[in-house]
């Protein structure tokens, strides 16, 4: 039986006792976001139903600050490929000396300012850092989590590629924070999945030696952990930040340019992007099928599995040289791995599972889907940090760093301070001294990298310590603290010891914004976020104005002519016609809801009425003791 | 000494406060015998019980208490970082007893041992010229790990005596560990090259 229900506007129908905290997988190729319902991690999805936001951004030409996110986006790539940015995660954090290894694979036109800052990509909006555009992605999923969870999120855990450096970390973190997203924690990737998997809980209470391989659209990540009840350790990580499935797509595109006498010398940029969205499709078709054919300027071009192994080999190679060097690392042989865990999207390939099966002895274990499960992860963690568990369900993650960091010595070499694979959190310190007399500053270059020349490992910054007090050259007693946080963060403090004058500095490694440029940016968040805010009100009230004129609709229809007098009932529907067109006209939350408070105080009676008849009908042939009590 | 209340300043009532006394050392914050031999279970099951207890993802909430938690759990890293390692758990004790040893600095007065290392360095250069590379870098790699057990048990009978002069004969062999220890580095650098990894 339909009673009106008429609750208080804005008002959410389920009482929220948890914080509403969501877990988020940043991917080069898909991005999405998890929350925890009813115990189980469940990817949130968008009002068309889709769970995977692709992770594309366009930005519009002709209406000024247009930006599209996702699928939409999409269908620009092949028309307005410079303005559609796709696979930001793998420029992210990067310098102008790590992004040219990517060739012509990263199709952008880059701007880097004189004083050799982050590159920016050139757009119709101007010059936006990957730093926004990844901003964009966040904020959306940020929107559709809102929207979902009917409220504002209170924080989010955010996963990453556990072979990201320092600057790549930062970066995301700061895209976070342009989003208007607290950021509860950075997790790795893989150790996300280990999590969604639940691999720690097993019956005998052992402890299991386990392998994530992750390679998804861009990134490729190994990982190695032991695991005892509730505990998560992370015992080596390899990989690389710039390898995945688009690289493959590339390979298949070269072969077709070559197949297709099509190639004149170096392809240009532009017909390699839009090809690789062809080869793309070809490459995941033949997942399901032996071969496929790809159509391409008016030829039709064959593809066989075999050739897709050939093509693939080269990135394979790369992972399985990764792996065994991660297996080193962890001290162990690749037999005695007690299971083997597929993340990504890539890992759907045959070729690919066959590789990994035959380099462990063990058959990858599948059943949570590779594509959602890293988001899936991270919501249970988040939901964790949050305190919405009880502490029983407790687990303990020890992470690791993934690249060793250090400081510029003598002779242009580095010297490392904290090692690669090192447990996290982690505080060292290392002690210099002063080589001339009297000297009163001394730079502190920091590094993250595994190479002996400074110039072959990443720049995290450079920073001067000031203020040494004058003394003889070997007096002086400079301490460098290197503190690497939970998620990953370094922060690096310097100070010289001897005398009561210290000069305490902190460094947090540039990543190429600029604390101006950040500031700026906040703002122009700050006014998106303003806009966002207004959007989800009005939406919301949009879906209360539906349900209302709904259910008004069903019960007019049964009961208005019983219950109404015509001009009640006429009224009724000409302040429903008119909520309906305010509805769809007007952009403003608060006056909807006062339509709809309009609507709602005028069929109050109506309600009234039948709620008594249905209430009569209920009791009717009962006698009233038997509701006494 | 009437006010057993004032001497109780621990919030009893609020578990998930931290205390940590950074004055411990690592056995003792382990719970351990101080000794140079310790079993690696008990020394694994200490560490994660105190990392359950420290770890700054348990204070998400309390930026504060996060801040604490952080370096709490970063000494507990260190410690532990320490104690597994045979080379440094064994400097570590030598500095409990006020013998702080730099291992990077000192020069070693032993003849015999420096010509042992440098022919040692020679026989790891040349490996890649050999006709089984591979078999030739495992059996240097096996001998070096032997000559690194015998100076651990060395290290752990004068370590037993503890008197000063056996904890003075322990620097040396401390220094002679450092070397083969360096040594099994670079062969395992070179192992990597040869396996290509
Ligand atoms: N059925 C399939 N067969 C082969 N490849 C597939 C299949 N489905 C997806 N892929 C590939 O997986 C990649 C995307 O995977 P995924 O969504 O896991 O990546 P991502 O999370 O966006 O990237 P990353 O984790 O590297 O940042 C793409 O290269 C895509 O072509
Ligand atoms: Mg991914």
């Amino acid at each position: 039986m339909a009673l009106l229900q008429i609750s208080e506007p804005g008002q959410s129908p389920l009482p929220q006792q948890h914080k509403r905290v969501v877990g988020i997988d940043f991917g080069t190729t898909n991005s999405l976001v998890a929350t925890i319902q009813d115990d189980v991690a469940t990817t949130i999805t968008d009002d068309r139903g889709n769970h995977f936001l692709p992770s594309v951004v366009h930005y519009h030409a002709e209406t000024e600050g247009g930006i599209t996110v996702g699928s939409d986006a999409e269908k620009f790539i092949t028309t307005d490929t410079f303005n559609t940015i796709t696979s930001v995660k793998r420029l992210i954090g990067r310098d102008e000396k790590e992004l040219k290894p990517l060739g012509n694979k990263c199709f952008y036109r880059f701007y880097t300012t004189q004083d050799g800052g982050m590159p920016y990509i050139q757009t119709c909006q101007g010059n936006i850092s990957p730093v926004q555009v990844s901003a964009e992605i966040l904020r959306t999923l940020r929107n559709r989590a809102e929207t979902t969870l009917q409220g504002e999120l209170e924080g989010a855990v955010i996963t990453v590629p556990a072979y990201f450096n320092d600057a790549q970390r930062q970066a995301i973190k700061d895209a976070a924070t342009l989003a208007g997203i607290h950021v509860l924690r950075l997790l790795n990737e893989p150790t996300a999945a280990a999590i969604a998997y639940g691999l720690d809980q097993n019956q005998q209470d052992q402890e299991r030696l386990i392998a994530v391989y992750d390679l998804g659209g861009g990134t490729f990540d190994i990982s190695i952990l032991k695991l005892t009840k509730g505990v998560f350790k992370v015992l080596a990580t390899g990989g690389d930040s710039a390898l995945g499935g688009d690289d493959i797509d590339y390979n298949i595109a070269r072969w077709v340019l070559d197949q297709s006498d099509l190639s004149t010398g170096e392809p240009d940029e532009l017909s390699l992007r839009q090809l690789s969205r062809l080869t793309r499709q070809a490459k995941e078709a033949l997942t399901e099928e032996e071969v496929t054919t790809i159509a391409y300027r008016g030829k039709q071009i064959s593809l066989t599995r075999k050739q897709l192994h050939e093509l693939t080999e080269p990135v394979v190679q790369k992972t399985l040289t990764a792996c065994r060097r991660a297996f080193r690392d962890a001290n162990i042989s690749s037999d005695q791995i007690d299971a083997v865990v597929l993340v990504g999207g890539s890992t759907k390939m045959p070729y690919i599972q066959q590789q990994v099966e035959q380099l462990t002895g063990k058959k990858p274990l599948t059943s949570v889907d590779p594509d959602k499960v890293v988001a899936m992860g991270a919501a249970q963690q988040a939901h964790l940090l949050a305190g919405n568990q009880t502490a029983d369900n407790d687990i303990l993650l020890l992470d690791i760093v993934p690249l060793s960091l250090g400081l510029e010595t003598m002779g242009e070499l580095m010297e490392k301070v904290i090692l690669r694979n090192s447990t996290i959190p982690l505080i060292k310190t290392r002690e210099f001294t002063t080589g001339k007399d009297n000297q009163t500053g001394m730079v502190i270059h920091v590094l993250q990298g595994e190479r002996e020349l400074i110039k072959d490992n990443r720049s995290l910054g450079r920073f001067v310590l000031r203020n040494i007090p004058p003394m003889p050259a070997g007096m002086a007693r400079i301490c460098v603290t290197f503190q690497v946080d939970a998620d990953g963060l370094l922060k690096v403090t310097a100070r010289e010891k001897t005398t009561n004058i210290c000069a305490d500095i902190e460094v947090k490694p540039a990543y190429g914004l600029s604390d101006d440029e950040m500031k700026q940016m906040l703002i122009d968040a700050q006014v998106r976020a303003e806009a966002d805010k207004h959007n989800r009100a009005l939406r919301e009230q949009q879906i209360e104005a539906e349900q209302l004129l709904e259910m008004l609709k069903t019960a007019l229809q049964q009961d208005g002519k019983k219950l109404l007098s015509d001009p009640q009932k006429q009224e009724i529907e000409q302040e429903m016609a008119s909520l309906q067109m305010k509805k769809t006209q007007t952009d403003s939350a608060d006056e909807l809801r006062s339509a709809i408070k309009k609507l709602q105080q005028l069929s109050e009676e109506f309600a009234m009425k039948r709620m008594n008849v249905s209430m009569h009908n209920m009791l009717s042939g009962h006698s009233v003791d038997e509701f006494k009590e | 000494m009437s006010d057993i209340a004032g001497s109780n300043q621990r919030k009893t009532e609020n578990e998930s406060e931290l205390y940590p006394d950074f004055s411990q050392n690592y056995f003792q914050l382990f719970g351990l015998q101080e000794a140079y031999t310790i079993s690696a279970d008990e020394l694994e099951k200490a560490y994660l019980t105190l990392q359950k207890q420290a770890h700054p993802d348990k204070f998400a909430n309390d930026s504060r208490q996060q801040l604490v938690a952080v370096q709490y759990s970063s000494f507990i890293n260190k410690a532990y970082e320490t104690l597994c390692s045979p080379l440094l758990r064994a400097q570590y004790l030598l500095d409990i007893y006020g013998i702080s040893v730099d291992l990077e600095t000192i020069t070693i007065q032993d003849h015999d041992f420096l010509m042992e290392q440098m022919e040692l360095r020679e026989t790891l250069a040349e490996i890649k010229e050999s006709k089984n590379p591979q078999q030739e870098l495992k059996n240097l790699m096996q001998s070096i790990n032997e000559k690194i057990t015998g100076l651990q048990h060395q290290f752990d009978d004068l370590w037993q005596n503890r008197n000063n002069e056996s904890l003075t004969a322990a620097i040396p062999v401390l220094h002679k560990m450092y070397f083969f220890y360096k040594l099994l580095h670079e062969a395992r650098i070179e192992e990597e090259q040869l396996l290509k990894i």
